[in-house]
């Protein structure tokens, strides 16, 4: 072996041991990574709204049942009887695994959506699923609690809702499971919350 | 042949044209699947449809009404990360030989304070207006329920 050339081995050999020292150097002694979750402690919490009965009802009155909650208005012609349907759907999919679970639709609506329009909607589904309704306050403190977003927007001489779309999976615990969005299939909702039923 | 018979015969012809051409872009507009899903008791309800414009010539699709409701409107949806928005549309644009189709979660015909009474299995007309192949009707059968009773 011709000289520089070792010479030149033997400096990258120096090198290369003095790397590995820094980088466990580094590995022991950074800092741990702050761990940050947004997950399940945010979305859910209390409420106390008026069920299709007029029956002043509060989140804890679904304890020991899983929640399916959705968030919509008798004023909506496509969205909201489209997620009424696939919960519908979701229940008849499930079969004697519906016992579970509780559908409930919350109104981000409340002026116009009386127990009395509740009632009427709610009765083109599911019987099982409960319809809710409240004060503007109730209903705004519903919605923060689950992080849903609604806004009036005048629309020719009416008013349409802009809200947040999501079905949210509450555990028996009343805390998040997980979330769907408005296009999964009530077939896909239906394996995954039968998974999650155990 | 004089001027003026010459501009008569270039007008006949051209009307001849033009009645022509009017009446193949309103052949080639097909309206297929009319369907309406009504939450009974409710006020509101959307009919769904597919559009296609068989001509060589684009189209629009400007109004629809009913005599079944107060008002017809052409609408969209909006999934902006999970916030649905409804939005009124001005008209739909279709393509020479395009198909829209106005489906759940997308366009829709929204319709106001429709008149009670209405059963599955009923039919809405729906009268169409497109811009260029005039009016057009169909007739939008009311879905059943997904829960039926």
């Amino acid at each position: 072996m011709p000289r520089p050339f070792a010479r030149v081995l033997a400096v990258t050999a120096v090198l290369a041991i003095i790397a590995a020292g820094a980088a466990l150097w580094t590995f022991f002694n950074a800092p741990s990574p702050q761990v940050t979750s947004s997950g399940t402690a945010s979305v859910g919490g209390p409420f106390t709204l008026v069920d299709q009965q007029g029956r002043t009802v509060t989140d804890e009155a679904f304890r020991g049942r899983w929640m399916l909650v959705f968030f919509g208005f008798t004023h909506c012609p496509d969205v909201c009887p489209t997620a009424l349907n696939d919960m519908s759907a979701v229940l008849t999919e499930l079969g004697t695994a519906s016992d579970k679970l509780q559908p409930i639709f919350i109104t981000v609506d409340p002026e116009r959506d009386t127990v009395d329009a509740m009632s009427q909607y709610v009765a083109n589904f599911d019987p099982r699923i409960v319809a809710l309704t409240g004060t503007p306050e109730q209903i705004a403190q519903a919605a923060k609690a689950y992080r849903v977003y609604y806004k009036k927007v005048p629309q020719g001489d009416d008013y349409t809702m802009d809200h947040t779309g999501i079905l949210y999976l509450m555990d028996p615990q009343g805390r998040f499971m997980t979330h769907f969005t408005p296009n999964t299939t009530p077939a896909d909702m239906a394996a995954r919350i039968r998974k999650l039923l155990g | 042949m004089n001027t003026l018979s010459m501009r008569a015969a270039f007008a006949a012809v051209f009307l001849a044209l033009a009645c022509t051409a009017t009446q193949a872009a309103d052949a080639n507009i097909t309206l297929q699947d009319a369907h309406a899903q009504i939450v009974f008791g409710a006020k509101v309800g959307a009919a769904y449809l597919r559009v296609t414009n068989g001509s060589t010539e684009p189209d629009r699709l400007v109004a629809v009404s009913t005599p079944m409701a107060s008002k017809a409107e052409l609408h969209s949806v909006i999934d902006d990360n999970g916030v649905m928005k409804m939005r009124l549309v001005e008209g739909i644009a279709l393509k020479p030989g395009e198909t829209v189709e106005l489906k759940p979660g997308g366009l829709h015909v929204m319709l106001m304070d429709i008149q009670p009474g209405l059963k599955p299995g009923d039919t809405i007309p729906l009268t169409l207006t497109f811009e260029k192949a005039g009016v057009k009707s169909v007739s939008a059968s009311v879905d059943k329920p997904a829960h039926g009773h």
